[in-house]
């Protein structure tokens, strides 16, 4: 049988209880040693720009332009890429068409469009010559250089006189 | 050290396509003078490749890299042919590697065309001036290394003179741009003792090579 007293104890030992369990579910708070994490997310469709020389050297500090299909004149932002060159930005997914970034520094930069639908933004682009093409590349003008060097070099042959 | 496109304004772009248009006339004219320009395609044509593939090699000069630019070789070796052949080698750059761009070839040909012209002159002044001993070595580095000191003193004027009102951080991009001239300047002693070395090479081995469009006229 269960005295006064100790029936009054259980139920204030339970509200209390009960008023942290909720207090913790609704405010979150951690117990103290616990390791907690609050990790919220939103899904965004944003776009990430990763600056580089064609040498492979990121374009620190890079100014960043962005302007809106509905309006190409007016800045729809303006930032600052970090020190690996890069720079994130969410576009307006109702602003529907070609986007365009304009990254510069020093002089040196490019403007780069960039699809955007209602619900996505199509592909990764950019990247540029392998090291591979560029030596092809450079190995087959060079050539054509060392070609009409040596045409022009060459002195004119005397055809042979049969007898 | 190219311009790319949309970094200066299209004016400014299609000024200096007509100004380095006529500066090309006039050098193409005054090789046609001489009389003997297809004596000196071959050397054209090798330093027209040369002058190409520089631009793939980058030399790092912290806190970013450089790349040769050999306008000052080219006007001492070419005189005046050095301006279509670089005008040669500015478009392929920007066809096949991007490297500059096609509105900014008028501009990119005045920044390293004209200080090659300015080579040129300083060259056969300095050759024919100078004692023998020394005198085409002296010649060979001052007009290698005054032809990049030109260039890279035009790339910063043209560049902070048409920085965009409207950029976010006017004064970083200047900084940007005169750290960039300033590690271009180790260049000039670069340029100017390769200059110096290979008329000196030259000289030794194929001295013919060393006779310009000038000489011929002579």
């Amino acid at each position: 049988m269960i005295s006064w007293r100790q029936s009054s104890t259980i139920w204030v030992l339970a509200t209390v209880l009960t008023t942290a369990l909720v207090w913790f579910l609704t405010e979150n708070v951690p117990f103290a040693g616990a390791h907690g994490t609050a990790i919220d997310y939103s899904l965004a469709v944003t776009v990430d720009i990763q600056a580089a020389y064609d040498s492979g050297e990121p374009m620190s500090e890079a100014q960043v332009t962005v302007y809106a299909p509905s309006d190409p004149e007016t800045p729809f932002l303006q930032g600052i890429a970090d020190e690996n060159g890069r720079f994130i930005f969410e576009p307006d997914t109702n602003d529907v068409g070609l986007w365009s970034v304009s990254v510069r520094t020093a002089g040196h930069g490019e403007i780069i469009n960039i699809p955007v639908s209602q619900d996505e933004i199509s592909g990764a682009g950019g990247g540029g010559l392998s090291n591979l093409q560029r030596m092809v590349i450079a190995a087959a003008v060079i050539w054509g250089f060392v070609g009409t060097a040596l045409y022009y070099q060459a002195k004119p042959v005397k055809p042979k006189n049969d007898e | 050290m190219h311009i790319p496109d949309g970094v200066i304004p299209a004016t400014v772009a299609v000024g200096s396509y007509v100004v380095a248009g006529a500066i090309t006339a006039y050098a193409v004219n005054n090789v046609n003078k001489a009389g003997n320009a297809q004596e000196q395609v071959p050397k054209a044509a090798l330093l027209t490749a040369a002058f190409f593939v520089t631009s793939l090699i980058h030399i790092p000069i912290p806190p970013t890299s450089v790349h040769l630019l050999l306008s000052g070789l080219m006007g001492a070796l070419l005189g005046y042919f050095a301006m279509p052949a670089i005008l040669v080698g500015l478009i392929l750059q920007a066809i096949m590697f991007g490297h500059g761009g096609l509105t900014t070839i008028g501009v990119n040909a005045l920044i390293l065309g004209v200080p090659a012209l300015m080579s040129h002159h300083l060259f056969e002044l300095l050759k024919n001036r100078l004692p023998e001993k020394n005198g085409l070595t002296i010649a060979g580095f001052v007009a290698g290394g005054s032809g990049i000191g030109f260039s890279v003193l035009l790339f910063f004027a043209i560049l902070i003179g048409t920085i965009p009102a409207d950029m976010l951080d006017v004064d970083l991009e200047r900084q940007a741009i005169t750290a960039l001239t300033i590690a271009h300047l180790p260049l000039i002693l670069v340029e100017g003792v390769a200059t110096a070395m290979l008329v000196n090479y030259l000289k030794r081995v194929k001295p013919e090579l060393l006779k310009g469009l000038s000489d011929a006229r002579a």
